[in-house]
């Protein structure tokens, strides 16, 4: 069944496009109440864990010597990474003009933010003084004193807080529109908030003329981001002198994985969210098998990643390598390694059967896994890494504690609270760009 | 360009200095200077009072640095004839003695409920006295105390009633001297002097008699070629530093032993009949009694005993008795007990008196006939404590000064003429040592032998002195507890050596808990399975499992005092696994981090230098020094001095076992222990071992990926770490390959009055803040003011870093690599030298010297 024909019978106007997608704002049910509680309570102990950190020290956490990082930095690429989704689907596919975009952009794009949002938080919890952070900014301090701008780290405060300027304003901008619409049919505070957010929108030619150019430029804008943020993710590794760190290919591995974590997280949200929302009208089981897809493609790029890693540890010649990728496929996380090989490369792969590919529980099975996949994708890269580097007398095992385990759950909570916010006080679908995929109201449409 | 850089270096100066106030979190209301400083005192500059060891019988000279009026470090004195200059671990924990937490602030007397009460002085003597008097004669019992204290012990109860008693005494040697040669005295062993030192059982590096001199002469033997063997059934430390280790019964090896025809032989026996009479011949045959082995002086353990069985009134002077010798007091109807501690001997006293630790101290002690040491206070007391001396005359009603003017009139008599001028040398020096007479073993016996206990089917079990703890006293300290056991890695705990086989044949693993029984008696510890005993034999350090003995030494681990040495049995009592190691891999993993070579030095020119520039960025340029440091892996003896001279003078906080197994350990050295086996076949187990500390690179990972500057490169080629700007991203430590920096996980509190001990040239850091080994920078700088002040620049040896100057081996040397003459530049040449991770082109400052395992 094609993609305009389902449209075609199910949406004959303009103004049922509006109905349909402004009816996901309307006043919640208790069931969505309660959603919002449990997932403020887990943030909360979450944020619960980290005052204990805070007023302890980073000791209570399951990191130390020489295992420095942990689950507070897998959990910041893992978040990183979900982030790549939004501009890949929103800026990437609008440049190339893949019209199945349209309809689950903004999930994606709300994604982003709130990961990115997300994802900022574990730099500063996983510092020793977080009450001084802000000397990683560029400004002068103490007298003339600028951050050191070889670290890999100051770079990160670059890459991701560009990206996080960029993503929100992008996901702001798509809206604008939309806003507009949703302005128009509320009445009282909620009219003068929109309002507001709409920014005088009426929909003249004028405005949609300087929109588009606008659109094009930060989708412009956006594109080389999707590559460059978690290039410079993957570079605090790769900068490194470690063994399993200090290697060419990460850039590229990383923004595959990201993409793949991404793409992952948008089936995880948008399936759930597509029923609960009536959505499927809007969102096709042909847009989801799109996804699939591109996760085939992704997929394949990691295992080819894997392989390639192994391959030059082997071809190197360099014991420390050697030794390293020795113990990630047979030593002490074995387990992960070969749980994220199945997660991330052989569990999509199944998406080459079609009926696995247009199956939502398959589909929505497999996003998880994936998620859980490329978690411990980065928690092995970091974890063995740092455990096993040059010097065999410091090598050690890390077991996170539960200060980490509940900033984990915390921040996926955090996650999870903000989209479900934002999917009651904002439209989850662009009403905009959907109604570009209809017909023009013509009259050889309504024959 | 150079101009800002230095700008820049100078900001970084003063942004360190400005934000050190904030690095501690206690910090005082209000500073108040002297009014009127003392004479002689300069704020800012350390006064040096030279005094004496007394953390066991060996004698070594101290010079303990005091600022501000108080002790915060100690270290060897380098005119000292027992330890010229270098000091053990246990020595440099001296200071924890000092300031120990858990020290006795008031007298106590145990009142009618049987409890201990604090009571006051007068009330503390009278109830000493009227007990003393009901129970009888009065016996005092001490450690080895030759001097003072003791003529004036003896003066009071008369020599026989004086028990000299001392928990590891030698008698065994003594007695095997005494039936060959006619001396019931210990030798002087000559190591220095030697050329083939074989070692029956006998820990010299270790424990054993005088270990930091036996150190520091067998370091000066290997210099000038001298080979080591051990014989024994443990790879203890002492066998592992061995260029052979023969694995067996020491007392059937030395029976059967053939010594080489060659000059500058020397035989060391351990404490046991069998063996200390066998190696009395086997030297004999090989000529070196009177000349490695002399007898020229006695030593003060002469008299001493480690069986100890008391009655009547008894008076303890600083021993713990009731911890060494359990049921040793038994029989006692009343006993005082001397103790700057509570031990389990004050829990078994009827009345306790605090007295001054040695540095707080006057007194004196004699370790062998004419090396008259001197102890002085370098401190007023902590608390409100007094001399034992000035105790012991108050209690005896003795006619005598203070115990002070006692001592000085005891002097007096060495040197009557021109005394006051003799005092103040002596006090300078740290004593007087004289020339004695040469007395020859000339009488040689032909004993029959001693009948050995007949080899029974089962274990063997051997105890011996731990090197943190020795025979207990040191347990006390938080330092040792937390040094690692040069060779099982342990910390804050006893074990038991048990071969692989015996231990699978019990189904005991690492970490479980097992009961050793002997026929006097069965205590529970953790096992330690090890390659390095011999099947069939079974090994516990002495010195922990102590019940009163202060918040450090209380509770942990087993005493294996009550076990009597010979048959045991062993019984696996859990699976649990609570035995706290340092260390991941026992091996080397071919890296070559600890190397050992065999061949012989050829004597060639070295190998041409490898390092060569591969990078972006220009060289550092450097002012004037670059400093650099050098370890003699051939000299050193993994005894841990180092380790814990570092944690007094760098302010390292002591961690705790939870932590420490958790990879919390912040000791800025550590010893990197390997095992290996030897090239040729059927060799024994080996194990190799470096010290790891920060290498001070040229071309630091660390620095570059700090995102503010908190590790940077400074103008004399140091890793700087400024710990107020360090935010703790961790990421130098993650990038560093030596792995050599440790993080503040937590706030360390230090409890009162510990923190008395504090070097204040040294930042206390708060936890979030990376910390790592600055070559001691604060020496550096106070070495560079002082050369300043004498408008000269610094010259080879005018800085020693805390570790360098702790060493008994002399194994690290440090200096201006830049100087081609400096001794650490000579040894960077070397044809030994290597560096760690060379191929990573870090360019380290710190280099290694190859240990040599010569060819017996």
């Amino acid at each position: 069944m094609g993609n305009s024909a389902t449209l075609r019978r199910r949406l004959p106007t303009y103004t049922t496009v509006d109905a349909d997608l402004v009816k996901t704002m309307r006043p919640a049910r208790r069931p969505y109440y309660l959603a919002l509680l449990c997932l403020a309570a887990v943030a909360a102990w979450g944020g619960y864990a980290w005052s204990v950190q805070l007023r302890t020290g980073l000791g209570v956490a399951g990191i130390s010597s020489p295992v420095g990082w942990g689950f507070y930095i897998t959990t910041f690429v893992f978040w990183v990474g979900i982030a790549h989704s939004g501009t890949l689907i929103s800026a990437v596919l609008f440049l190339f003009r893949v019209r199945w975009r349209a309809a689950i952009y903004r999930s994606a794009e709300a994604v982003t933010v709130f990961a990115v949002m997300t994802a900022g938080l574990f730099p500063l919890i996983h510092l020793g003084r977080p009450w001084v952070a802000y000397w990683l900014m560029p400004y002068k301090q103490m007298g003339g004193l600028f951050p050191n701008f070889r670290s890999p780290l100051v770079w990160d405060v670059f890459a991701v807080s560009t990206y996080f300027t960029v993503s929100a304003l992008f996901f702001f901008t798509g809206m604008v529109p939309d806003l507009a619409i949703v302005r128009d049919r509320s009445q009282g505070w909620r009219e003068k908030v929109y309002g507001f957010l709409a920014q005088g929108w009426q929909g003249t030619n004028l405005q949609w003329k300087h929109y588009t150019a606008a659109y094009v430029f930060l989708a412009g804008l956006a594109t080389p981001l999707v590559i460059s943020v978690h290039s410079i993710v993957s570079w605090d590794f790769a900068m490194s002198i470690n063994p399993g760190w200090h290697t060419a290919i990460f850039p590229p591995y990383f923004v595959a994985g990201a993409i793949h974590s991404g793409l992952a997280m948008v089936a995880t949200i948008v399936i759930p969210m597509r029923r609960l929302f009536g959505l499927e009208t809007f969102i096709t089981r042909e847009h989801l098998a799109s996804m699939a897809k591109f996760m085939i493609m992704t997929g394949m790029v990691l295992g080819y990643s894997y392989c390639v890693e192994f391959f030059i540890a082997w071809y190197s010649n360099n014991p420390y390598e050697r030794d390293l990728f020795f113990y990630r496929a047979f030593g002490d996380y074995a387990w992960a390694l070969w749980l994220l090989v199945g997660c991330n490369v052989l569990a999509p792969s199944l998406f080459f059967i079609q009926r696995v590919r247009y199956s939502t529980p398959w589909l929505i099975g497999i996003s998880l896994l994936v998620n859980v996949g490329m978690f411990y994708e980065r928690f092995v890269i970091i974890v063995t890494s740092l455990g096993r580097s040059f010097d065999p007398f410091m090598w050690s095992v890390y077991v996170p504690r539960w200060p980490e385990v509940s900033i984990l759950a915390g921040s996926l909570a955090f996650f999870f609270l903000l989209f479900l916010l934002f999917a009651k006080v904002f439209p989850v679908v662009s009403m905009w760009e959907v109604k570009e995929l209809l017909p023009l109201p013509s009259k050889e449409h309504r024959a | 360009m150079d101009k800002n850089r230095r700008d820049f270096l100078k900001i970084l100066g003063i942004g360190s200095a400005a934000g050190m106030a904030g690095c501690s979190k206690s910090a005082p209301d209000a500073l108040v200077p002297y009014v009127v400083p003392p004479e002689e005192m300069v704020r800012g500059n350390a006064l040096w009072f030279r005094t004496t060891c007394r953390e066991c019988p060996a004698g070594c000279g101290l010079e303990a640095r005091v600022r501000e009026g108080r002790v915060h470090k100690v270290e060897g004195n380098p005119e000292h004839p027992v330890n010229g200059g270098g000091v053990c671990a246990r020595g440099q924990a001296a200071v924890q003695g000092l300031y120990n937490p858990d020290r006795l602030r008031t007298p106590l007397v145990r009142d009618k409920g049987g409890k201990l009460q604090p009571a006051s002085w007068e009330e503390a003597e009278k109830a000493a006295q009227e007990g003393l008097a009901r129970a009888g004669a009065v016996t005092v019992v001490s450690g080895a105390v030759r001097g003072a204290l003791e003529d004036l012990i003896r003066t009071w109860v008369g020599p026989a009633r004086h028990i000299t008693y001392e928990p590891v005494a030698y008698e065994a040697i003594r007695e095997a001297n005494r039936r060959v040669f006619g001396i019931g005295s210990l030798p002087v062993l000559r190591f220095a002097e030697a050329k083939l030192i074989v070692l029956f059982g006998a820990d010299v590096l270790e424990t054993y008699i005088s270990p930091v001199g036996y150190a520091r002469g067998i370091a000066e033997a290997r210099r000038k070629g001298a080979r080591l063997v051990y014989a024994g059934p443990r790879l203890s430390l002492t066998a592992a530093r061995a260029d052979e280790w023969i694995p067996g019964d020491e007392r059937q090896i030395a029976r059967t032993y053939q010594p080489p025809a060659q000059e500058g032989f020397l035989a060391v026996a351990g404490n046991d009949p069998v063996t200390a009479q066998a190696v009395n011949l086997l030297n004999q045959r090989a000529g070196a009694i009177n000349r490695t082995v002399r007898f020229d002086r006695e030593s003060a353990l002469d008299g001493a005993t480690s069986r100890l069985e008391v009655s009547g009134a008894v008076v303890v002077v600083d021993t713990n008795p009731a911890y060494s010798a359990p049921h040793s007091l038994d029989q006692a109807r009343f006993v005082v007990c001397l103790s700057p501690f509570q031990t389990e001997t004050t829990e078994a006293a009827h009345v306790v008196f605090p007295i001054h630790t040695p540095l707080e101290s006057w007194g004196d002690y004699e370790p062998w006939t004419g090396i008259h040491c001197l102890q002085q206070p370098a401190m007023t007391p902590v608390f409100d404590t007094r001399e034992a001396g000035d105790v012991i005359i108050r209690l005896g009603n003795l006619k005598a000064p203070v115990f002070r003017e006692y001592l000085k009139e005891r002097w007096r008599k060495l040197h009557p003429q021109d005394f006051d001028a003799f005092w103040a040398e002596s006090l300078m020096r740290g004593g007087w040592w004289r020339e004695v007479p040469e007395r020859k073993a000339a009488q040689v016996l032909r004993p029959p032998e001693p009948v050995a206990a007949p080899a029974e089917p089962g274990l063997r079990l051997i105890t011996y002195p731990s090197l943190s703890h020795f025979d207990g006293r040191s347990a006390n300290r938080a330092w040792l507890q937390e040094l690692p056991d040069p060779v099982t890695q342990v910390v804050w705990d006893s074990w038991v050596e048990i071969h692989p086989e015996d231990a699978a044949r019990h189904g005991i693993r690492t970490g479980n808990r097992v009961r050793v029984t002997t026929g006097s008696g069965s205590i529970e510890t953790a096992a330690y399975v090890y390659r390095g005993i011999q099947p069939g034999n079974i090994a516990i350090p002495l010195g922990q499992g102590h019940t009163h003995y202060g918040r450090y030494a209380s509770g942990v681990g087993a005493n294996a005092f009550g076990l009597a040495q010979g048959p045991a049995a062993i019984q696996l009592l859990s699976r649990t696994r609570d035995l706290v190691a340092v260390g991941g891999s026992d091996l080397q993993h071919g890296r070559e981090i600890a190397r050992a070579t065999t061949r012989p030095p050829s004597g060639g020119s070295p190998p041409p230098e490898k390092q060569e520039e591969l990078s972006l960025y220009p060289p550092h340029s450097h002012d004037q020094y670059r400093w650099g440091m050098a370890i003699d892996l051939d000299a050193c003896t993994a005894c841990g001095a180092c380790i814990v001279a570092c944690y007094a003078e760098n302010n390292i906080p002591v961690a705790g076992k939870e932590r420490v197994a958790a990879g919390r350990i912040m000791s800025w050295i550590r010893l990197e222990r390997f095992f290996g086996q030897g090239s040729r076949p059927a060799e024994p187990l080996q194990m190799d071992w470096t010290l790891m500390l920060c290498q001070q690179c040229d071309n630091a990972p660390c620095e570059a990926v700090c995102p503010v500057y908190a590790a940077y490169h400074n103008k004399e080629g140091l890793n700087g770490q400024i710990y107020n700007r360090c935010v703790g991203t961790r990421y130098c430590a993650n990038n560093c390959p030596y792995r050599a920096r440790r993080f503040n996980w937590f706030q360390y509190e230090r409890p009162a009055p510990e923190d008395w001990q504090l070097n204040p040239d040294v930042t206390v850091r708060t936890k979030g803040v990376m910390e790592k080994c600055t070559f001691c920078i604060q020496r550096i700088v106070e070495a560079k003011d002082r050369a300043r002040r004498e408008n000269r620049r610094l010259a080879d040896g005018d800085v020693t870093p805390a570790c360098a100057q702790s060493c008994p081996a002399q194994a690290i040397v440090f200096g201006n690599l830049d100087d081609p003459a400096s001794r650490v530049a000579r040894a960077a040449r070397q044809e030994r030298a290597y560096r760690v991770f060379e191929e990573l082109n870090t360019r380290p400052a710190v280099t290694y010297l190859e240990r040599e395992r010569r060819r017996v």
